[in-house]
This record gives C-alpha cells, sequence and structure tokens, in this order.
C-alpha cells in the first residue's frame, strides 16, 4: 500500500470514527421520537455516508492503489445527499422561486459534472449521481437568501470565487501548458473558500452554512488527488460535527 | 452446471400446494417466501447479463455489481406491498423476512448443490452469513421505512436511501469475503452482528409513546 493510500485509509477511519458520534445520539433521540424533521434525515445521511466510507476503507485495505470502479458506495453518497437535501427542504420557510437561482445551480453543478466526466471518463454515473447536488445547492441558494445569513457583498465574493475556480479548472483541462500557472490559484481560491465558509460555520452554527461547508468540501475532494484531497476530507470531517451542531441549534429554535 | 428452475419448482410445487391449507398471515409468508427464490433466480439472470455486456468477469460481477442487482429485486416486491396494500408496518414485517428467506435459501440450495455439501463448518459459515446477511439488509430497509412512516416523511430520498444503505452493507460483505484471511471473518461475523443490532433496536420507535414531533 503506497503512503498516499494508507494517508487516505487513516483519514477516512477518522472519519468513521466522528460519523459514529454524531450518528449514536441523533439515533437515539430518532428511536425515541424527540427530533427534529432535518434531524432524522440527517442521521439517515450519515447513516450512508458511514457505510460509503467503511466501503472504501475496505476496498483500499484489500486492492490498494487500484481505482475503484462502478460500486455500491456510490449509491450510498448519492442517498447521503438526497437525505440531506429532504432535510434542508424541512428546514426552509421560503415561498418564493426565483428562476436565476435554479439556473445558477444547474449551470454551476453541471459544470462540475462536465469536469468529473472530463477527469473520470465514468459520464453515465458523474450524470446520474451528479444531479442531487443541483436540488441540493438550490435549497442552500434559497436558505442563505431567505434567513439573511450572509451580507450581499459576502455573497457575491463566494460566488466569485468559485465561478474563478471553476474557469481556472476548464483552462487547466484545456491547455497543457498553463497548468501550473492556474493550478495555484485554484488551490489557493478553493481553500480560501472553505476557510471562509468554516469560519462562518463556527460563527453562525446555521444549517445551511454548515451544510455548504459540507457540499463544498465534498467537491473540493473530487477537484484534487493526493494531499490537497486529504486536506479537503479534513474539511468534510470537521464539517460533520459543525452540521451536528448546527441541528441542535435549530432544535432548539423550533422548540 | 446446475438447472435452477428445475430447483425452484422442486422448492414451489409443495408450497404452493401448502397455500390450499393455511390462511392470512402464513399464507403471506409462503408467497413472499416463494417471491424471494423467484426474486432471487431472476437477479442471477441480470448479474448474468450484466457481467458479459459490461466485461466485468465473473468475481467483480460478483463483489460489485450483484449487491446493486439483488438489493433493488429483493426490494421490488416490498415496495410494491408497501404502496400497494398499505399495511400496517406489523403486517409488512413478515413479507418482507418471508422474501429475504426465500432469496437466501434458494441461493444456498443452488450453492450447495454446484459446489458440494460435505463440510459441515463451510455449509455453516454460508448459512450463518449469506443466509443472515439477506434477512438483515430486508429487516434495516423495513426499520428506515418504518422510521419514516412514522415520522410521515416517506419520499423518493427515504426509499432510495434506505435501498441505497442496504446495497452498501451487501456490497461490503460480498467485497470483504472475497479475499481470504482476516477480512473474510469479519465479512462472515458482519450479518449477525447486524442482525442483534436490529433486534435491539427494533421496536423502540412504535413503542405506543405518542409524543409530538418538533
Amino acid at each position: 500500500m503506497s503512503d498516499s493510500t494508507l494517508i487516505g485509509v487513516i483519514l477516512t477511519i477518522v472519519q468513521v470514527i466522528v460519523l459514529v458520534a454524531v450518528i449514536l445520539p441523533t439515533g437515539r433521540s430518532m428511536l425515541r421520537r424527540n427530533t427534529t424533521l432535518i434531524a432524522v434525515f440527517f442521521c439517515f445521511a450519515m447513516g450512508c455516508y458511514l457505510f460509503s466510507n467503511l466501503y472504501w476503507v475496505a476496498y483500499d485495505c484489500l486492492r490498494p492503489d487500484t481505482r475503484m470502479p462502478f460500486a455500491v458506495n456510490e449509491f450510498a453518497e448519492c442517498a447521503m445527499i438526497l437525505f440531506l437535501s429532504a432535510g434542508l427542504e424541512k428546514a426552509l420557510r421560503d415561498e418564493k422561486k426565483i428562476a436565476w437561482e435554479i439556473i445558477f445551480s444547474f449551470l454551476f453543478i453541471g459544470a462540475h459534472i462536465t469536469l468529473w466526466i472530463f477527469w473520470s471518463g465514468e459520464w453515465v454515473q458523474d450524470i446520474v449521481f451528479g444531479i442531487p447536488y443541483i436540488f441540493y445547492l438550490w435549497l442552500l441558494i434559497r436558505g442563505i437568501r431567505s434567513r439573511n445569513i450572509l451580507p450581499k457583498r459576502e455573497q457575491i465574493c463566494i460566488v466569485l470565487i468559485h465561478l474563478t475556480v471553476l474557469v481556472l479548472e476548464f483552462i487547466a483541462l484545456f491547455s497543457e501548458e498553463l497548468n501550473d500557472a492556474t493550478y495555484i490559484p485554484i488551490v489557493v481560491l478553493t481553500f480560501a473558500g472553505l476557510i471562509w465558509l468554516m469560519i462562518r460555520s463556527i460563527k453562525d452554527k446555521d444549517v445551511f452554512t454548515t451544510y455548504a461547508f459540507f457540499m463544498f468540501s465534498v467537491l473540493a475532494m473530487y477537484s484534487f488527488g493526493d494531499l490537497f484531497y486529504d486536506v479537503a476530507m479534513v474539511a468534510n470531517t470537521v464539517a460533520i460535527p459543525l452540521m451536528y451542531l448546527s441541528l441542535k441549534k435549530e432544535r432548539d429554535k423550533e422548540r | 452446471m446446475i438447472y435452477a428452475e428445475n430447483v425452484l419448482i422442486c422448492i414451489a410445487v409443495p408450497l404452493v400446494i401448502s397455500l390450499l391449507f393455511t390462511k392470512r398471515s402464513t399464507r403471506r409468508f409462503i408467497v413472499s417466501f416463494m417471491t424471494g427464490m423467484i426474486v432471487c433466480l431472476l437477479s442471477a439472470y441480470i448479474s448474468g447479463y450484466l457481467a458479459i455486456s459490461t466485461g466485468y468477469g465473473t468475481e467483480d460481477t460478483s463483489i460489485f455489481l450483484s449487491p446493486i442487482v439483488e438489493e433493488i429485486m429483493k426490494f421490488l416486491p416490498v415496495l410494491f406491498c408497501f404502496f400497494v396494500f398499505e399495511p400496517s408496518p406489523e403486517d409488512l414485517k413478515p413479507t418482507a423476512v418471508g422474501v429475504g428467506a426465500g432469496f437466501a435459501t434458494f441461493e444456498n440450495c443452488c450453492f450447495i448443490l454446484s459446489s458440494g455439501a460435505s463440510h459441515l463448518g463451510f455449509v455453516m459459515i454460508r448459512g450463518l452469513a449469506v443466509g443472515v446477511m439477506h434477512l438483515v439488509t430486508m429487516m434495516a430497509f423495513i426499520l428506515g421505512l418504518r422510521l419514516l412512516k412514522d415520522y410521515k416523511v416517506i419520499s423518493f430520498a427515504g426509499i432510495i436511501g434506505a435501498l441505497s444503505m442496504a446495497m452498501t452493507f451487501h456490497g461490503l460483505y460480498n467485497l470483504l469475503v472475497s479475499e481470504s484471511g482476516i477480512s473474510s471473518y469479519i465479512g462472515y461475523a458482519l450479518p449477525m452482528l447486524f442482525a442483534l443490532l436490529l433486534y435491539l433496536i427494533d421496536y423502540k420507535p412504535f413503542s405506543g409513546d405518542d409524543e409530538e414531533i418538533v
């Protein structure tokens, strides 16, 4: 097993421990019927993620340094996004459906799906399992707007950061010579966006911010390999307890 | 080579006859059991087709694709029952258990006929691991559905989620037992551990506690 795979396995095991730590209390209150609907969906979503991670660990240990073919964990990750979306839908109190928000979600995730297809060549699963992200992002945008979580200036700033990253990723994909020049800004902007979302998540403890942090850490994981994948995975692991804490705040607010 | 269709007919005929002498829940269980066996045969056809069309090979198909096909096929009759007859959670459980048990029984019969049953230890592992695994995935699915129904949030996301959990569990088992050594021991123990866990948490959400959901 190579060093990078070993580090990946260790980080996944750490994430499994974090997932178990959040699933146990959420599951217990769910079985006692003493919780909110968003927490019920969160518990199921994290259960799916746990199984997916266990599958990864088993695969990496049994077949190290080989690319995983199409397997069941893709369903688990897709179900996780569906569960999280269903939870957000229950928390959303927004009647407005603004056209540009759904168009933006569609184009933004569509561009990501296009990149995934170029990187992996697995176009069927990238399209099928990428579609739930469109709905998820749409709910996040609506939630952040309706709750006034972020000032307008910060909203524009974060959109510009992620659009610049997308454009740079496409440039890096099609022009070999520019690769080194574009890679550093991609890394800097992606992780600056993640750090900003993490700070916001810690400060606000709002479900829509923490769920956004989780989604963008997943997108960052899909965008990088080796070292930066591991860094994005650490961010993803940090996002899980933050989501759990935001759910507790949501419950207190509803009561 | 075995003729799985002939094995199915041989096992199903006495069960069909027994339907004449049984009523209600027993009859429902027998029908579910036979459905499970038929579904197992259909899953084998589909997996065989996928193995050829995708070029995955026999071992990779059984590890990566069969869990998806088998779990979807097992859940279709239960979902049909759930949506069409709208049974109470208590009535749905024997149906799901019947489908799971029928599936596992038929798969074990075919496996034993093709590989032999001379070693009791091996046959016991087969029964306790694979047999229980098919039951556990069905029970987990039913528990998930019942919880979602209890919270009045039955949705597409819920059904896909419960299904994918069962698929991943099945896939994890197949992956672990595909290699000999410690991973296979973990794989063999996994279904029994989960069966125990499901048994422990089974009835808590339906204990009659009518506390308001916030």
